[in-house]
């Protein structure tokens, strides 16, 4: 009995032990076996999750299907709805997530076959084997505040060590059985690092220098004199303006020129002056806040406006306005913080924990400009900082203490008496009819006379095409002849109806009434409007009255609108919204109520001097914009895009509709108190009732004070000067904080009108709370983001100049440090950079002449057999890795090597050499003239070229430049025919090939063996391999043969570029040698890094 | 029985179930007594003859109601017939074990044990079966782990796998029959006959069983196979009968779409013509595409080696497969590359592989198009600007797939006719700048007058 | 940490020595990107999408003639008899339902229904509507399937010329012709397989264009469009330099392919060998570019077909004339923009010009195409990037009228391979306002494009930054009742 019981025990207890045993797929098993003995959470299993799971299983919420979250750590483990637990640590067989993955049923199998995501088997072997060990969870690597640890202790003693980054570097070699490159050679060294300190290579005295100097610190001080050249802000601004999506032009529809060119120089001095990284960061995110802000601070700030912006008529101006607040957002999150931030921007992020909400908070730091959507063709987009030259600033400031003189004593010394006297002469009752000095219009609408349109010129030139059709004019009563005419649709002309006074004039929209030039008044010049006005209807909108050019120059110019909520806006413009004067009535007009409005302004240029009355009284008003300081009527060189006339009830793509105006005054002065008060009245003015105060600004105001009138006469003439000279001087955008907060919403979908919940400006939550509370403005974001716990910003500066100096980044995707992104070879390392930046109060200089003096960077750069079979791409740096120069680069050094190129640093960017009507082949208006510019400004360094974004200079795009319509922090690195077809045919590399053969022959002796020694020193910076010597030699007999034969070869062969020939050079070697140096520019060791 | 006894065996019958559980305690209890007695050497065998005696009573007990039960019928035939006669036996046992033990009857001691361990086996078997009648026949094993399944013999959900081409797929024989073996065959096959009905063979079919005609051609409606599978799941004429599972949404349009098209054995799914809601049906159960394909998508061919491929690269030519995992391939002569005529020879090798053929401009003439022989899977073939007649082409007559035929710019004439008159599967012929006249071209049109001929723009205009 | 052995293991299998082999070589580069940058590590792990074309392509190569400025659909193809006898009447509310209008005519107080007089009649087997300012299309209706129910979300020129070349509104993305090349790469070695040709009509300087149209976005920069520039130098530095001739250009490359080779055998890396064939094959597009734009070979009767204008360069039957010569050379996508479609004003008059320049050049190009029997496997796409609304814009007089931006019921028209000839396709009410029947969204026009040309637009993906990014985005679906 016992026996059968035994068996049937055994036999059971076999059956359950075989039913968990490990029945993978043998593929799966396979793959198993070759995984490495530990896997880690972050470097192997994490990026499958993320790339295979996290679309469907992310932190976006309403896309997660089967309320799975696998990104956090409960999301994982926790019970499932639907029974068991995703992971369940150790146990594979209880693991529902196994079960989905290893499962052949297309109904269960994750992922699932419709998401074209599939899983290799090394992956699921990766996953099962991470249970297997514990399936211990661990928080994304770049969301965690960076340590420093001390760098690891080498075994083999005679591997060099110059500096720390060479222990981690060797301890990974050393890992992988791999052994370190020995050491550059002197040529290759010196070409290496002249190339990526100042972008340009060593000249041939530098390489025969540091050939000769055998000191032991011969290499530092290269390096010593490389950093302190003036070249070496240049070569670190070159990777900036990419990021910056730094543009010459305004990009989008009609991409007209911008004046962004200061911020340039500005990168290049900062870099220059070795300021910290920290501050750099700073001045360019809030320089505008920092207390009492210089010029360069503001400057600064322009990395926030260097983004595309539109001028196509016709656009919803805040639909472009949150598309820039867009930018600036996406670029705070590439740049800065490596993350790809624009994702979010209509939906939570698919891979990392950004929710919607914390990229609408985030942009609520950037949402409270000053600007506009539409920027106008003539004139910068506002706001803006104006930069005198210095001749003119001190004109200026001259001018402005000769006005301030007159204003101590604008009434003279004897303006008592003057005033009694003029008292005293007054009538009895003191009382005086309205005084007509200055007055120039004076429409009372009461009759409409019927004209033929071409006859009535109301410009001071003739007309250039007068039209001959019927219109109707009105009289001025101030001229006592007609002054004014209909302006628009003719059929739609206002309508006579009964006016406050006699007939007035219903405007029915579409049309308008336009006046005399006499009328356009410039902000120099006092001048004051009064018109009475009925509302017909409720809600209407539109203009009253203006003389405005319309969105096309910022609405340049004075105006008087109607908003839809019936409160009134006054204007006068350079540029709106920032350079300007911008008042809004707090008080309505009440409809079908003859209401009286004055604008009166003294000339000054402020808020304060433009004065608003309502029915007589002075209405309240809140200043939007205190701001104006250049010309209302036109922009540099007295240019005009658009031109519209001072008119009624229109504006260039607006009219008014429901409203009726009557008795249109127009003074070439200020009124005073007392006259807008008996104008409202309709009666005369009683001067006993005035106050003192009014009646000396009446007294003054009516030009009774000879004194007075001349004082105001010279002060006039003193600010047309002034406002001429200031609106021709050069002015670059940047950022100004609306006076009000404007609130932030997030945007369904993006969308610029779907507005949802208000959001607060607030960092993302998912980093780890720094103990310290920042400003809610752009101020505290900046000090957030340089704060030392920060977790990426170090990490993701310290990885952008590793790319810069070593190709690639010891994080492959600068773009992306978030889950997606690849992780760093090199972990500790970056984390040690990082930390030693911050330590070193972020010094640009002495980091990277830290990465130049280690013998990683120094290393040669040909592969070792190891390296080909086990290291292929060069992940473990067992060679320097070789990479091919950047356009910039490539076009600087051909043009240093032929001597031609113009070392001056900064400016306005250059027209060198470009095809014929390159711009013209695309553009239809505004920029599409490309002039080429002659002498220096052909040989300038590459980043001085202008860029039009709509179509960039084609040699630089061959060679991968991007075409800064947003922010790119890498480039790409390809190879193809294009740009071999630039190094061969460009005119601008002919040249430079030739004016190489010149210097060969002159500077290299009468034998030919010398001079392709030169040309390879000159061109490769080093000494030709025999080979090469021989080879180069018997090109140039060969060349110089077929050239003898066809002297006229020889001279078109000459003749490319605009730098003239040395005519005392052999013409038919002098074509030989060019060949030669062209030859050599396509060489290969020339385009590349080694 | 009158419509009120009915109801009471339909009544009583349900307490079968219950009933059953007592005989199995009593008897059972009573064995294990057995055992202890033994083993402890004491008599219990006043206590074990009173549990017998309850067993056999209520085996009887069970028996009769379970008799009741299986009288409103729904259960399986085989397995009722076998449970219901191991229930007698159990209870015949029992009641003779009972008498042994009390010793009304003399048995031997250890026919007595057999008999006593017969019944527990009996109970057992009973029992098992009982549980398959009412919970469907892989009740016990659904959720065994792998291995304790295979040696059980438990039932694998299979999964239909067919053809991916829809052309090459039989709707009766890859569709209609696996489904009604699977749902139907069990009672209606050629052994067991029940409604005198068998659907294992188109014959049987045909002939139908004791209702009447099962299948109606062209009209499902009529047909009683899709009456009683189209019935409310709890009618007495549903089928599948007695809780099998029923036929799905999916089979149940299957049947009713095969029906519907005139229920043919013989069809194929194309010919049979799918519509949309088909459409989803064959997508969804069998992963079918049946969008209407390309010859070079429906057919199949060897894929040919990759050598073939690049010696006629290297001899100027554009070879590539048309498409990723298909084996056809494209093969062009590059206008800017002239070729040596030897090179054609190239193309023995990839004859059947060869589908789009460019070799026009190459200056062929009529000797040189004998490379063409064989080529049975050209569709396009591209032999503009040559100097060839109709002469030449008599090498492709007959050539069953070939859809285009582009002769502009040769000496072609009218006589060309009779080759394209030998092209079943032809749609266009561009005829442009050959010798054939515009005349001559509308009498190729109106002798062809589904194949698109293009003669193009009147040069003598 | 270490990852070793995963990496090495996965390196081998992305070694490059596999790509040169395939003999595929051209200046569309290859079907696989030929970064040298390293790979993203998360892409090591699993090689990317590469089998490329998923099934049998109906289309080798596309020409698609682009009207930039938008081409008003009322005046062309889309009858509507109702806008004629309803002249001048206000467009009535019911039919907008306040959708939102373009910044030009939002604040126009009146919206009165406009139409010049042009008539209407049908034509060929088809009977398809044309109006008269259209008579060359009467010869191919038979062939070309009119789609007259396109929608779109852009209304302003830039976003919505970006959106139909790119797949989104915002800049950055790949354009159409550089995803085909990237992913079919080309079958003529000495041409780009991505060719741009711009014309622009001397009546209306119409809207601008930009680079960003034709530019390879985030894909490698060889796949991205070559413009043709009417003009001695077609191709950007493509002509040798005064003074430097065929022979002396030979003897340099000799030389420089031996300073290469010996480079090669001193760094042993790979790119240099690429390096070397991109110079060979640069020096035989200099022969082959010109050779294919040369049209003084061309006999007259082609001149007939095309119209006068096709002899003189830079004019939309130039390019048209050049466009059929690449497909003859199998340039996989060649991409024409006619500027000049967009009239706010003057539309009676402009139009007539506009459809003179591209009416005769058009419907010749399908005709020469179908004869030479390339239009079994070349597809033709004609349209604009927008439509235009059914009221005036500005003042309405009986001979003149403009038309604002419309961003439904616009019309465009595709003809040969895999596409059913001789259909319309879609409706739109009376007004040619609101779409009526069987809707095709721009991204449904491109999954389409990509379906002829065997890829299916749900796979055919690139990683960047994380995304699998596709130009048809997230949406998109192949409009199966025009496909045959």
């Amino acid at each position: 009995m016992k026996a059968c019981v035994l068996i049937l025990l055994v036999f059971g207890c076999c059956l359950v032990f075989q039913s968990c045993g490990n029945n993978l797929p043998d593929s799966v098993d396979l793959a198993y076996q070759e995984l490495p003995d530990v896997i880690d959470f972050n470097f192997h299993v994490k990026p499958i999750l993320s790339d295979r799971c996290y679309t469907c299983h992310g932190p976006d919420d309403n896309a997660r299907q089967g309320e799975l979250r696998l990104d956090t750590e409960e999301g994982a483990f926790e019970a499932l709805a639907s029974g068991g637990h995703a992971f369940v640590p150790g146990k594979i067989g209880q693991s529902k997530a196994i079960e989905r993955i290893l499962s052949e049923d297309p109904e269960l199998v994750m992922p699932p076959p419709e998401s074209n995501l599939s899983l290799s088997a090394g992956e699921v072997a990766t996953i099962i084997k991470w249970i297997d060990q514990g399936a211990q969870w661990k928080s994304h690597w770049a969301f965690l505040t960076p340590e420093k640890a001390d760098p690891p202790t080498i075994a083999d003693s005679n591997w060099r060590i110059n500096n720390p980054i060479d222990n981690f570097i060797l301890k990974s070699l050393e890992q992988q059985g791999l052994s370190p490159a020995d050491e550059a050679t002197k040529e290759t060294l010196i070409r290496r690092v002249s190339l990526d300190l100042t972008g340009l290579p060593p000249t041939v005295d530098e390489l025969e220098g540091f050939l000769q100097d055998d000191s032991p610190n011969a290499y530092e001080k290269v390096v010593d004199r490389l950093l302190s050249s003036k070249h070496y802000g240049e070569r670190l601004a070159i990777d900036w303006l990419d990021l910056a999506r730094y543009a010459d032009s305004h990009g989008y529809q009609d991409d007209g020129m911008r004046n962004a060119w200061p911020w340039r120089d500005w990168v290049i001095k900062a870099f220059n002056d070795n300021m910290p990284y920290d501050q750099f960061l700073i001045w360019q995110l809030a320089g505008d806040m920092l207390p009492e802000p210089t010029k360069d601070q503001l400057i600064a700030t322009c990395f926030l406006r260097n983004h595309p912006q539109t001028q196509e008529g016709g656009v919803v101006d805040e639909e472009y306005r949150v598309e820039y607040v867009a930018d600036r957002t996406n670029t705070f999150g590439k740049a800065l913080l490596g993350l790809t931030m624009e994702c979010a921007r209509c939906h939570d992020h698919k891979y990392d924990p950004l929710t919607m909400k914390d990229y609408y908070s985030l942009s609520a730091y950037f949402n409270n400009n000053h600007d506009a959507g539409i920027v106008p063709y003539n004139g910068e987009a506002s706001p803006t900082v104006i930069l005198p030259t210095p001749e003119a600033g001190q004109k200026l400031a001259q001018l402005e203490t000769e006005i301030a003189g007159y204003q101590q004593d604008l009434a003279g010394s004897s303006f008592q008496e003057q005033l009694t006297s003029w008292l005293a002469r007054q009538d009895k009752n003191q009382v005086n009819k309205l005084s007509t000095y200055g007055l120039v219009a004076d429409f009372d609408f009461d009759q409409e006379y019927r004209i033929n349109d071409g006859s009535l010129n109301l410009s001071r030139e003739p007309q250039k095409n007068p039209k001959n059709r019927p219109t109707y004019a009105y009289k001025n009563k101030a001229k006592g002849k007609l002054d004014a005419k209909v302006w628009g649709d003719q059929d739609m002309r206002p309508q006579l109806v009964a006016g406050k006074q006699g007939m007035g004039l219903e405007f029915r929209g579409d049309a308008g009434i336009r006046f005399h030039r006499d009328l356009e008044f410039d902000r120099h010049q006092p001048f004051a409007v009064s018109i009475w006005v009925k509302l017909l209807a409720e809600d209407e909108s539109g203009p009253i009255f203006n003389k405005s050019n319309g969105d096309l120059e910022g609405y340049r110019g004075w105006m008087c609108k109607l908003n839809k909520d019936g409160t009134l806006s006054f204007q006068l413009n350079h540029v709106w919204p920032a350079n300007a004067i911008d008042l809004k009535t707090e008080e309505t007009i009440e409809v079908g109520e003859w209401t009286h409005l004055v604008m009166s302004y003294d000339g000054s240029s402020t808020a304060s001097g433009l004065k608003i009355f309502v029915n007589g009284e002075a209405s309240k008003v809140n200043v939007i914009s205190d701001n104006l300081n250049k010309s209302i009527l036109h922009g540099v060189d007295g240019s005009n895009w658009s031109y519209q006339p001072v008119l009624l009830g229109m504006e260039l793509r607006a009219s008014m509709i429901n409203m009726v105006m009557d008795e249109f005054m127009v003074y070439s002065r200020e009124l005073s108190r007392l006259e807008i008060a008996s104008i409202y009245r309709g009666d005369k003015i009683d001067i006993s009732q005035a106050t003192q105060e009014d009646i000396n600004q009446f007294y003054l105001l009516t030009a009774q004070n000879p004194q007075f009138n001349a004082n105001l006469d010279a002060i006039t003439e003193l600010r047309k000067q002034q406002n001429l000279l200031i609106t021709d001087q050069p002015e670059v955008m940047i950022m100004k904080e609306l006076a009000t907060i404007r609130p932030t919403f997030l945007l369904d979908r993006g969308m610029y009108d779907a507005q949802g919940e208000v959001v607060e400006p607030a960092t993302p939550v998912m980093f780890p709370d720094i103990d310290e509370d920042f400003s809610s403005d752009r101020m505290g974001l900046a000090q957030w983001l340089v704060h030392p716990d920060h977790p990426l910003t170090a990490r993701v500066a310290v990885n952008r100049l590793w790319m810069q100096f070593f190709g690639k980044g010891l994080v492959a995707t600068q773009e992306d440090f978030g889950n997606q992104g690849n992780l760093p070879t090199h972990p500790t390392l970056l984390d040690w950079l990082a930390v030693d930046l911050i330590e070193q109060d972020w010094d640009l200089k002495a980091f990277i002449k830290q990465l130049v003096m280690s013998a990683t960077y120094k290393q040669a750069s040909v592969r070792s057999e190891a390296a080909k079979e086990r290291d292929v791409e060069n992940l473990y740096y067992s060679y320097y890795p070789f990479h091919r120069l950047s356009a910039e680069l490539i076009r600087d050094q051909a043009l240093a090597c032929g001597g031609l190129l113009v070392r001056t640093i900064g400016g306005p960017s250059a027209y060198p050499y470009q095809p014929k009507g390159i711009w013209k082949a695309l553009a239809t208006r505004n920029a599409t003239e490309y002039v080429q510019q002659h002498g220096d400004n052909l040989y300038r360094r590459s980043m001085y070229t202008v860029w039009k974004r709509s179509s960039p200079p084609p040699a630089m795009t061959n060679f991968d430049a991007p075409d800064r319509y947003y922010c790119v922090v890498r480039r790409q690195n390809t190879s193809t025919p294009l740009q071999s077809l630039v190094l061969m045919n460009d005119p601008q590399f002919v040249e430079a090939a030739r004016l190489c053969g010149e210097r060969i022959m002159k500077e290299a002796g009468p034998l030919s063996e010398d001079r392709i020694d030169f040309a390879f020193k000159l061109l490769i910076a080093r000494y030709p391999r025999s080979d090469e010597k021989e080879k180069m030699l018997s090109l140039y007999e060969e060349e110089v043969k077929a050239f003898t034969q066809n002297q006229e070869r020889v001279q078109q062969w000459l003749s490319a570029g605009e730098y003239p020939v040395d005519q005392n050079l052999d013409n038919t070697e002098l074509a030989a040698f060019t060949t030669v140096a062209s030859t050599l520019m396509n060489f290969d060791e020339f385009v590349m890094k080694r | 029985m009158t419509l009120l006894e009915f109801q009471i065996a339909g009544f009583l019958g349900r307490f079968h179930p219950l009933v059953v559980h007592l005989p199995i305690g009593f008897l059972l209890l009573a064995g294990i007594a057995e055992i202890i007695a033994r083993k402890r050497a004491i008599n219990l065998d006043q206590g074990i003859s009173l549990m017998l005696l309850s067993g056999a009573v209520a085996s009887v007990v069970a028996v009769v109601l379970g008799w009741l039960l299986a009288a409103d019928g729904g259960y399986d035939e085989s397995t009722l017939f076998w449970h219901r006669w191991a229930g007698v036996a159990v209870a015949v046992v029992s009641v003779a074990a009972w008498l042994a033990k009390s010793g009304k009857l003399t048995l031997a001691s250890n026919t007595y044990k057999a008999s006593l361990w017969g019944m527990v086996v009996l109970i057992a078997v009973t029992g098992h079966l009982g549980g398959n009648l009412t919970h469907g026949p892989n009740y016990l094993l659904e959720y065994a782990p792998e291995p304790v399944a295979q040696i059980l013999g438990g039932s694998q959900k299979q999964h239909i796998v067919l053809a991916d081409d829809p052309d090459s797929v039989r709707v009766y024989q890859h569709i209609i029959a696996p489904l009604l073996e699977a749902k139907c065959l069990e009672c209606h096959n050629d052994a067991k006959v029940k409604g005198d009905l068998n659907l294992a063979s188109p014959e049987a079919m045909l002939a139908g069983g004791d209702n009447g005609d099962v299948i109606v051609a062209g009209n499902s409606h009529d047909s009683e196979i899709f009456k009683r599978i189209t019935l409310r799941p709890d009618s007495k004429k549903f089928m599948p009968p007695g809780g099998k599972t029923p036929l799905s949404y999916n089979e149940v349009k299957l049947i009713e779409w095969w029906l519907d098209s005139g229920a043919d054995f013989e069809n194929s799914v194309i010919d049979t013509g799918v519509d949309p809601e088909m459409k989803f049906v064959l997508a969804q159960l069998y992963g079918l595409d049946t969008d209407p394909k390309s010859y070079v998508e429906r057919a199949f061919v060897e894929a040919t080696e990759p050598e073939n491929l690049s010696s006629l690269v290297d001899a100027g030519f554009y070879a590539q497969p048309i498409a990723a995992n298909n084996n056809f391939i494209e093969v062009k002569k590059k206008r800017t590359t002239d070729i040596d005529k030897s090179s054609l020879k190239l193309m023995d090798k990839v004859k059947q592989q060869v589908t789009w053929l460019h070799v026009g401009g190459a200056s062929l003439t009529d000797q040189d198009l004998t490379f063409l022989e064989g080529m049975g899977n050209l569709t396009r073939l591209h032999l503009e600007n040559n100097p060839i007649t109709e002469e030449g082409l008599k090498v492709i007559e007959g050539l069953p797939y070939l859809e285009s035929l582009n002769l502009y710019g040769t000496d072609v004439t009218g006589g060309v006719l009779e080759t394209l008159q030998s092209l079943p599967s032809l749609k266009k012929v561009y005829l442009w700048q050959s010798k054939v006249s515009p005349e001559e071209a509308t009498q190729i049109q109106e002798a062809l007058p589904d194949v698109d001929v293009d003669i193009g723009v009147n040069l003598s205009s | 940490m270490d990852l070793e052995k995963h990496i090495h293991q996965i390196n081998n299998h992305l070694n490059r020595r596999t790509f040169l082999q395939n003999g595929l070589f051209s200046l569309g580069g290859l079907a696989l990107s030929t970064m040298t940058a390293a790979p993203n590590l998360s892409s090591l792990l699993r090689a990317e999408e590469t089998e490329l074309p998923h099934f049998s392509p109906k289309a080798k190569r596309i020409i698609y003639l682009f009207q930039s400025g938008a081409p008003s659909q009322m005046e062309l193809f889309d009858y509507k008899p109702k806008l004629k006898s309803m002249f001048g009447q206000e467009l009535p509310s019911s039919v907008r339902q306040g959708q939102r209008v373009t910044g030009m005519t939002a604040d126009q107080r009146s919206f009165p229904l406009a139409m010049g007089d042009f008539s209407f009649d049908q034509y060929g087997q088809s009977g398809a509507w044309l109006s008269n300012l259209l008579p060359y299309h009467r010869e191919i209706v038979d062939d070309i399937c009119i789609v007259k129910s396109m929608y779109t979300e852009a209304i302003n020129h830039d976003p919505a010329i970006t959106f139909f070349q790119t797949g989104s509104q915002q800049a950055g993305r790949p354009s159409i012709g550089s995803w085909i090349s990237y992913g079919l790469g080309s079958e003529n070695a000495n041409l780009p397989s991505f060719v741009v040709l711009l014309s622009r009509s001397k009546w209306n300087g119409g809207q601008p264009l930009y680079a960003k149209l034709w530019g390879n976005g985030f894909l490698p920069s060889e796949h991205q469009g070559v413009m043709f520039r009417s003009g001695h130098d077609p191709v950007l530095y493509l002509a040798n330099p005064p003074g430097m001739d065929r022979q002396s250009r030979r003897r340099m490359l000799d030389y420089l392919a031996d300073l290469n080779q010996s480079q090669y055998h001193q760094t042993q890396d790979d790119d240099i060998q690429s390096r070397i064939a991109q110079y060979e094959m640069a020096y035989r597009m200099q022969v082959a570019v010109p050779e294919t734009l040369d049209i003084s070979d061309e006999p007259d009767y082609v001149f007939d077909m095309y119209g006068e204008d096709a002899r003189i360069p830079g004019t939309f039957a130039y390019n048209c004339l050049l466009a059929r010569k690449l497909a003859e050379n199998d340039v996989r996508f060649i991409q024409l923009y006619h500027q000049g479609w967009d009239m706010h004003g003057g539309l009676p008059r402009l139009i007539k010009e506009l459809t003179k320049d591209t009416d005769q050049a058009s419907s010749a190009l399908v005709k020469d195409l179908k004869q030479r029997g390339l239009l079994d496997d070349t597809l033709i796409v004609w349209g604009g990037e927008f439509g235009r609304g059914c009221y005036s814009q500005g003042k309405l007089t009986p001979d003149n009228y403009g038309r604002d931006h419309h961003p439904r019921c616009f019309t465009i028209w595709m003809a040969g391979a895999g596409v059913k000839k001789g259909i319309t396709y879609g409706a739109t009410d009376d007004f040619s306002y609101n779409i009526t029947k069987n809707p095709v969204h721009v991204h449904d026009l491109q999954a389409t494009i990509l379906h002829l040309m065997g890829i299916d637009h749900l796979r055919f993906t690139k990683k960047y930054q994380g995304r699998r990014f596709r130009l048809t985005d997230v949406h998109g679906e192949v409009v199966k009742d025009i496909l045959t």
